[in-house]
């Protein structure tokens, strides 16, 4: 309500005034380059997405108008996205966004006990994969779960005669989702975890002190009573991150298998999806379509993520 | 080479015999696999009464096949016993194939021959003798009429012509460098159409010999797998090379029959002491059941996906339309698909000492005629059998082969012929319900699958009918919710002032203060902040007994829900199969147990909770749980196999949060710190355990004492009413 009024005061005062012209002028001017930049990259590309999910575009030819032909074949004809997509990402989504947002927490908690150099060197460790996500899946987990006795799970498991032939983890629907969901976790210290830790380094000693005197006992107390509650703004922020993010990943599946769509649409997400239809069979007008239905279903657990972490109660 | 003249054919003559004697070699258990109940059956001697055959019935065997719990069941007679032919003076025959013009060969290893039965007249139709022959064993017969032995003594695969009997070449070990010192002793031979040749050779361990048209080594081709023991890894691990030499050779089995269908698939039988310890090595690496049956790919490995619930394997034979024949040493004859499941298995008595027909000392081989009729062979009481497919069976094949050759709709009506025969046939189920699925018929296909309770292609029929139910929804629900949406956001514009609003927040407050409502809503709270609201509830007096209990009764709701109405994909077990005083009972005792023995625990510990405190706080922090249960039993309706994973996320999810709400509430309400928490909790559980054994005596004890005085009042009734 203060903000309302805030806004509104100085609005009435400007048109009583003198040089409301030339106020307001500058007003604008102030403004236009933060506008620009934003129309340009982020609402105008958002809005000709979503003009276009209501055509048929191929890239070469005009798109054409096609009304909401793209939403009912994406409700009722790809069985794809219902069948693999939609759980697919759900469940990379629900394990990867809450898990790793946890793990990230943990992290930043511990690392912010120990002293400034290591915890420096710990810290650029823990981003690096966030730094580098491309190079490290492509070189570092495709040779850890390589398909053949050479990778490293494969010959530890031959080793000790659990298995008896190398088993393909990347190509295989049973293994690959997992193997996506454990590399994801392994890189989910990201610019959350940045902010968490920066956000428990910043809290003042002496609440912890005077938390002690009033007759906290122990470091879990300390965690519930202080930290958690001081660092609410960049768990936020951290939460919010975590769900986007894995909600839009996508990548990961198709770098680890080498394919997309990935071996039997095991790990298939519904990025891969837009990319398969956008990219490879040049549907853009359909693609537009299921990422302006992505762009809802993050809007959704986005708007969660502020219910349950938001509330200042 | 001589002619026989006509043998007397000996029909059956089924003796009478009493039930007991009945008792048959068969068992099951059930066992899960990729989450499904597989069958499984072994070595479990059940005595059967059911073997009661009447004089006028011509059966000595018995069928089974696999009902809906993954149970070996009797079923109708598959085969029964034909002819028993015991006067060919054969001596120790190892086994036998069938060749063109039903000409049946056997290889008579005692008397050094092969003789060659013409199964049409009944008539021997010629005996092949060759000064190489030292001790036959095995024959193949190939479609161009090329009759291969395998002699182990002699220790080569001789090639005959089939009809004529006439020496055409004979293959001795191979000299290849790859072969070794291999010992080249063939007890099988196959031989696939491009005329390699797999060969059993006894002492051989790292697999089948195959062997060129010409008679080159090209490999070995497939070997059964060793496991380890637990003991046996610890052994590896921790035992001195010098100790280790003293152990026995871990050797993998060796296969006891080799055959190759028309299609040039390989398959191999094995004698596996117990079905499953074949192989099964690792995760999900070919197998992780019995394998004593195998089929085999290009690179040898095995192909079939179900574990095969049989030990003892001696021989194997595919037929033209893939099924697969297996018989076992002890007397069973068991039918396999091609994928190797299991379509029935028959026997007749367990090594009975007596000469009954269809009963077997020692079941050597088996070939199949073209008509269907099975022909087995006992190689210690030297006689053969044959067993001719009922109808029943015969209409089950042809339903499976319409299947296989993409004709549903005719296979739909043969799968409907056989329910005829037998309603509770779970194959005819299965085979009706993937005839639907393939018609698109999957409301059929559905209650099909229901009926034979196989719940991964339930699960993909209820899919697709789900699938339809969105297609045609979805729109409408979705249009509906925007319409609330838009509404809602409606009125709360016009609303500005909180004229409604404010109205409506004030029905809510008096409804949330009223004394019971408020009791039953302390639930929320204490699930939102458990440490506060513990605090509160002890120090300031929220919550009540009454409500405590009101959330108690609602959890035992959830709980009971959760045990009997699960959506079929997720019900394991048949309502009427619950054991229902064990569910309920159990609950209850679990919670009075954990109640009164935390308290008394925590009483001598510090702790500050009374038995009433720690009711409420049990009660009250289980209400994520209820919440969680009454949501997956929903769930479970609506889901498949596909999102199952959102159930058990759900279950887990509330699982941890509950546990957490419990341990902050004990540590609250007893003002301890974490350790002392766990400790008492971990005394607690001790104590449980305890109070369970100490409750579990006193009832015995009361039950004699019952009995006691019921004996004497008994006798006094008795004795007052002169019933003496």
């Amino acid at each position: 309500m203060t903000a309302a009024n805030n806004t509104k005061s100085p609005l009435s005062r400007i048109k009583t005034s003198m040089s409301t012209a030339s106020d307001g002028f500058h007003a604008f001017l102030l403004l236009l380059p933060y506008g620009i930049l934003f129309s340009m990259f982020i609402a105008i590309p958002i809005l000709v997405a979503f003009g276009l999910s209501f055509t048929y575009f191929d890239l070469v030819q005009a798109p054409t108008f096609a009304g909401l032909t793209n939403y009912i074949a994406l409700l009722t004809q790809d069985t794809i996205f219902f069948q693999h997509v939609l759980p697919n990402t759900l469940q990379f989504a629900i394990i990867v966004g809450p898990g790793g947002y946890m793990i990230a927490f943990m992290m930043a908690w511990i690392l912010a006990q120990i002293q400034a150099l290591p915890r420096t060197i710990f810290a650029l460790f823990l981003y690096m994969p966030s730094l580098a996500p491309g190079v490290f899946v492509g070189v570092l987990w495709t040779t850890i779960f390589s398909g053949n006795q050479h990778g490293y799970v494969n010959a530890l498991l031959l080793n000790w005669n659990l298995i008896d032939q190398p088993l393909q983890f990347l190509q295989s629907p049973e293994h690959l989702m997992n193997i996506m969901i454990i590399v994801s976790l392994w890189s989910a210290m990201g610019i959350g975890f940045l902010a968490m830790l920066a956000g428990i380094l910043n809290i003042n000693e002496e609440l912890y002190e005077a938390a002690y005197i009033d007759g906290i006992r122990n470091r879990f107390q300390e965690i519930i009573y202080i930290t958690i509650p001081s660092v609410r703004p960049q768990m936020l922020f951290g939460a919010v991150m975590a769900i986007v993010g894995a909600f839009n990943a996508g990548a990961i599946g198709v770098t680890l298998s080498g394919a997309n769509p990935t071996p039997q649409n095991a790990g298939q997400l519904i990025t891969n999806h837009i990319d398969d239809f956008a990219f490879i069979r040049f549907e853009m007008g359909y693609a537009a379509a299921i990422s302006v239905v992505l762009l809802c279903m993050v809007w959704v657990f986005s708007k969660l993520t502020y219910k349950f972490f938001g509330d200042t109660d | 080479m001589r002619k026989f003249g006509k043998l007397e054919k000996l029909k059956t003559n089924p003796p009478k015999f009493s039930g007991s004697r009945g008792a048959l070699l068969a068992g099951v258990w059930g066992q899960r696999h990729h989450g499904f109940k597989v069958l499984a059956i072994m070595l479990v001697l059940i005595a059967l009464n059911l073997v009661e055959v009447s004089a006028s019935g011509a059966n000595t065997t018995v069928t089974f096949a696999v009902n809906r719990m993954g149970w070996a069941v009797r079923t109708q007679d598959a085969y029964l016993p034909n002819m028993n032919i015991v006067d060919l003076g054969l001596s120790e025959p190892q086994s036998m194939v069938f060749g063109e013009n039903n000409l049946l060969y056997i290889a008579d290893t005692g008397n050094r021959r092969i003789l060659v039965f013409d199964t049409t007249d009944n008539t021997v139709f010629a005996e092949f003798t060759f000064d190489g022959f030292n001790t036959p064993r095995g024959v193949f017969v190939t479609p161009d009429n090329r009759l291969y032995v395998a002699d182990a003594l002699a220790g080569s695969v001789f090639i005959l012509d089939a009809l004529t009997g006439e020496h055409l070449r004979t293959h001795t070990a191979p000299q290849a460098m790859t072969f070794g010192e291999t010992p080249f002793a063939p007890n099988r031979v196959a031989v696939d159409i491009r005329g390699n040749m797999y060969i059993v050779g006894e002492g051989v361990f790292a697999g089948i010999i195959q062997l060129s048209s010409e008679g080159e080594f090209l490999g070995f081709f497939a070997s059964n797998q060793t496991t380890r023991t637990f003991l046996q890894m610890l052994q590896d691990t921790f035992f001195t090379e010098a100790q280790r030499q003293g152990l026995a050779d871990r050797l993998p089995a060796t296969f006891s029959g080799v055959t190759v269908d028309r299609r040039g698939v390989v398959y191999t039988s094995t004698m596996v002491a117990t079905p499953g310890g074949g192989g099964g090595g690792g995760f999900g690496g070919g197998g992780g059941g019995g394998t004593a049956l195998q089929r085999h790919n290009m690179a040898g490995r095995n192909t079939i996906q179900h574990p095969i619930p049989f030990a003892f394997l001696s021989d194997v034979h595919v037929d033209d339309a893939g099924f697969i024949y297996v018989s076992t040493t002890g007397g069973i004859i068991a039918v396999f698909t091609n994928d190797g499941e299991l379509i029935f298995f028959f026997q007749g008595g367990w090594q009975s000492p007596d000469d009954v027909a269809g009963w077997f000392q020692s079941l050597q081989g088996i070939a199949v005629a073209d008509n269907g009729e099975i022909w087995a062979l006992d190689s210690t009481r030297n006689f053969l059998q044959s067993f001719t497919p009922t109808e029943y069976a015969q209409t089950v094949f042809s339903a499976l082969s319409l299947f296989n050759s993409g004709l549903y709709e005719e296979s739909a009506v043969m799968w409907n012929e056989v329910l005829r025969h037998n309603q509770m046939s779970v194959l005819a189920h299965v085979g009706l319900g993937r005839s639907s699925l393939q018609q698109q018929n999957f409301n059929l296909a559905m209650s099909s699958f229901y009926l034979a309770n196989h719940r991964d292609y339930y699960s993909a029929a209820f899919w697709e009918v789900r699938n339809a139910w969105l297609m045609r929804n979805l729109a409408p629900i979705l249009i509906g919710v925007f319409i609330l949406f838009l509404a809602m956001s409606i009125v709360r514009n016009f609303d500005r002032r909180r004229v409604v609003g404010t109205q409506v927040d004030k029905i809510r407050t008096s409804i949330m203060q009223e004394k019971h409502i408020k009791n039953a809503m302390f639930a929320f709270s204490v699930a939102r902040h458990p440490i506060n609201s513990y605090y509160d509830m002890k120090h300031v007096g929220k919550g009540s007994v009454g409500g405590a209990a009101f959330h108690f009764v609602l959890f035992f709701l959830a709980y009971l829900l959760y045990n009997t109405s699960m959506g079929f994909l997720l019900q394991f077990t048949d309502v009427a199969n619950i054991d229902f005083t064990a569910v309920i009972g159990g609950f209850f005792a679990v919670f009075v147990l954990f109640v009164f023995c935390n308290y008394l625990v925590t009483s001598i510990n510090d702790g500050e909770g009374s038995v009433r405190d720690i009711f409420k706080l049990v009660s009250y922090a289980m209400f994520p749980m209820t919440i969680t249960l009454f949501g997956v039993v929903l769930l479970s309706h609506i889901i498949t196999q596909n999102e199952v994973f959102l159930l058990q996320f759900t279950l887990l999810f509330g699982g941890i949060y509950t546990i957490s709400v419990l341990l902050l509430g004990l540590q609250e309400i007893h003002d301890y710190t974490f350790r002392q928490n766990i400790k008492s909790l971990l005394i607690t559980a001790v104590f449980m355990l305890i109070g369970i054994v100490v409750i579990f005596n006193l009832t015995v004890l009361f039950g004699e004492i019952w009995n006691f005085f019921e004996s004497i009042i008994m006798e006094v009734y008795a004795s007052v009413m002169g019933l003496y």
